[in-house]
């Protein structure tokens, strides 16, 4: 699969139709997936229609939009008209279908992408892993016995697996990065209220994020901008004008690179350590003291258990047997811990990001690992933090969650190199999405970073 | 310390549930009394760090 910048250039010359592009992303998916499990729904029939209607605006000699043809999935807890957002679970099955695409959906639709299916995920978006428990494991691009990483694992292993150039996934603590982290393809996660998350089905609403996966820098950039704009039917996205990105991503000046320390070291593996310090040495990085950040894990932890549990209550109450019981018990625990736990974790985030947007007037950019350590093998339930055996489902994300809790923007890119994917966040101030593309494009530019092939551990083409 | 025992926990755990309405096969309540553990361990965490009159709870971020 080419990028979608490429693939869009090709449909809007005439060189190849979209329905030629589609139909070949479609057998593909059809012929890989069987293995992979990224996909939960593939939409043949509706996909070739609307690749069509893009042909047929070309041959009408009218703008078919800068996506043309490039087709993409989502994350199936993104609303589809005519279809049942899943979320993951078994429940949401029952549920009537989608009356309207979801915001993102309709803005790519408009700008030529075709959607032609919808990807796996944790259940309710509640770990890490993509062990779904009703639809089966997605199974690592790179090393079919491990894990995609999650929530959005069905997302970021489409992509890797060169299914789809790019697909949109959520990220509450961690799930676009993670799974970034452990497929090797890049992924962005922007400022809290910068894409709207109408017609997304909710986790944690305060710190729910959208955002996607893509293979390069420049895609990343061009979708993230057809994507951005106010949307008054999200009470949380902002009202800022369009920055894009993608005009300026060749424009890296000099840029302030500090490494996060501390907390965000602590725990890593020596591939974490390792592409960290990659990166680090191409940007000339500089020691970043955030001090706080295992506090600021532990408040994201706990107010993601308080509100997760509190938006499932009532079905926790009548049909608990439909759960997976693993999220079930987080979510009921959520449910039932001490009220004064989120009212304080909410007044340490007030603490927290005044201290980030602090470091922020020293640097411009800070780096830490996306995850501590590569994809583990699927079914392995724990591994070994700081002397005890933990949870991975609820602990790869230890590094992603204290920067999501205060919304900051991030891209994850998948550093080369190294024997199984590993990324690396490049975080920003807020708003600053299109200097961190811009860093990333240079590190893509450097041989540093770049979406891995399947075998080599190479950039692909 | 009444955070680390899980009897003390489990109490809560059924007295929580009662008032809620949750009906907790044996499994679960095992495992809801894990869970539950590993948050109240957590809080301990950012529940005694100093807070300032000024840090009021910010329940959305508005950057």
């Amino acid at each position: 699969m080419t990028s979608a910048l490429e693939t869009a250039s090709t449909v809007r010359r005439g060189d190849v139709t979209a329905v030629e592009v589609v139909r070949a992303c479609l057998d593909a998916v059809e012929t890989a997936d069987r293995q992979l499990n990224a996909f939960t729904a593939v939409w043949r029939e509706r996909a070739l229609d609307q690749a069509r209607t893009v042909d047929g605006v070309i041959r009408a000699g009218r703008d078919p939009g800068p996506l043309a043809g490039a087709p993409f999935a989502v994350k199936n807890l993104y609303d589809v008209a005519g279809e049942v957002t899943l979320a993951g679970s078994r429940i949401q099955s029952d549920a009537a279908p989608a009356t309207e695409d979801a915001c993102l959906i309709r803005r790519l639709k408009r700008a030529g992408a075709v959607l032609v299916g919808a990807l796996n995920m944790d259940e309710y978006a509640y770990g890490f892993t993509t062990e779904n428990a009703h639809y089966g494991p997605t199974r690592n691009p790179h090393d079919h016995d491990r894990i995609a990483g999650g929530s959005s694992g069905g997302s970021a292993a489409a992509v890797a697996a060169g299914l789809v150039p790019f697909s949109l996934g959520s990220d509450t603590n961690g799930s676009i990065r993670v799974p970034a982290s452990l497929c090797g393809v890049f992924g962005l996660k922007p400022t809290f209220g910068r894409l709207s998350r109408h017609g997304l089905f909710p986790f944690v609403h305060s710190l729910d994020h959208a955002g996607l996966f893509a293979r390069s820098a420049a895609d990343l950039a061009l979708i993230y901008d057809v994507m951005q704009g106010a949307d008054v039917a999200d009470p949380a996205c902002a009202r800022r004008p369009v920055e894009r990105a993608s005009e300026t991503l060749d424009r890296a000046g000099e840029l302030r690179v500090g490494v996060l320390g501390g907390w965000f070291e602590a725990n890593a593996s020596r591939q974490a350590i390792a592409a960290r310090d990659k990166v680090a040495a191409l940007l000339g990085a500089a020691p970043a003291p955030l001090p706080g950040a295992e506090a600021a894990r532990a408040a994201a932890f706990c107010m993601t258990a308080a509100e997760g549990g509190a938006l499932h209550l009532a079905n926790l109450r009548s049909r608990s047997g439909d759960f997976d019981p693993a999220t079930r018990d987080r979510l009921i625990a959520g449910a039932l811990q001490p009220a004064a736990l989120p009212a304080l974790a909410q007044r340490y985030r007030r603490r927290f990001l005044a201290e980030a947007l602090a470091l922020f007037e020293r640097f411009d950019v800070l780096i830490a690992p996306a995850t501590p350590f590569p994809a583990t093998p699927i079914g392995q339930p724990d591994v070994e933090i700081g002397g005890e055996r933990v949870s991975i489902r609820a602990n790869l994300g230890l590094y992603t969650q204290p920067i999501s809790f205060i919304g900051l923007p991030v891209v994850a890119v998948p550093v080369l190199g190294q024997e199984l994917p590993i990324g690396v966040q490049l975080i920003g101030a807020p708003w600053t999405e299109a200097r961190l593309l811009q860093a990333a494009r240079r590190l893509e530019r450097e041989g540093v970073v770049g979406a891995l092939s399947l075998d080599k551990g190479l950039p692909c083409k | 310390m009444a955070l680390e025992d899980p009897v003390t926990i489990g109490a809560y755990v059924d007295a929580m549930a009662s008032l809620l309405e949750l009906q907790l096969s044996a499994e679960s309540r095992e495992g809801v009394i894990a869970a539950l553990g590993g948050i109240l361990r957590l809080g301990a965490s950012f529940s005694d760090a100093p807070l300032a009159a000024g840090d009021e709870p910010l329940p959305v971020v508005r950057l």
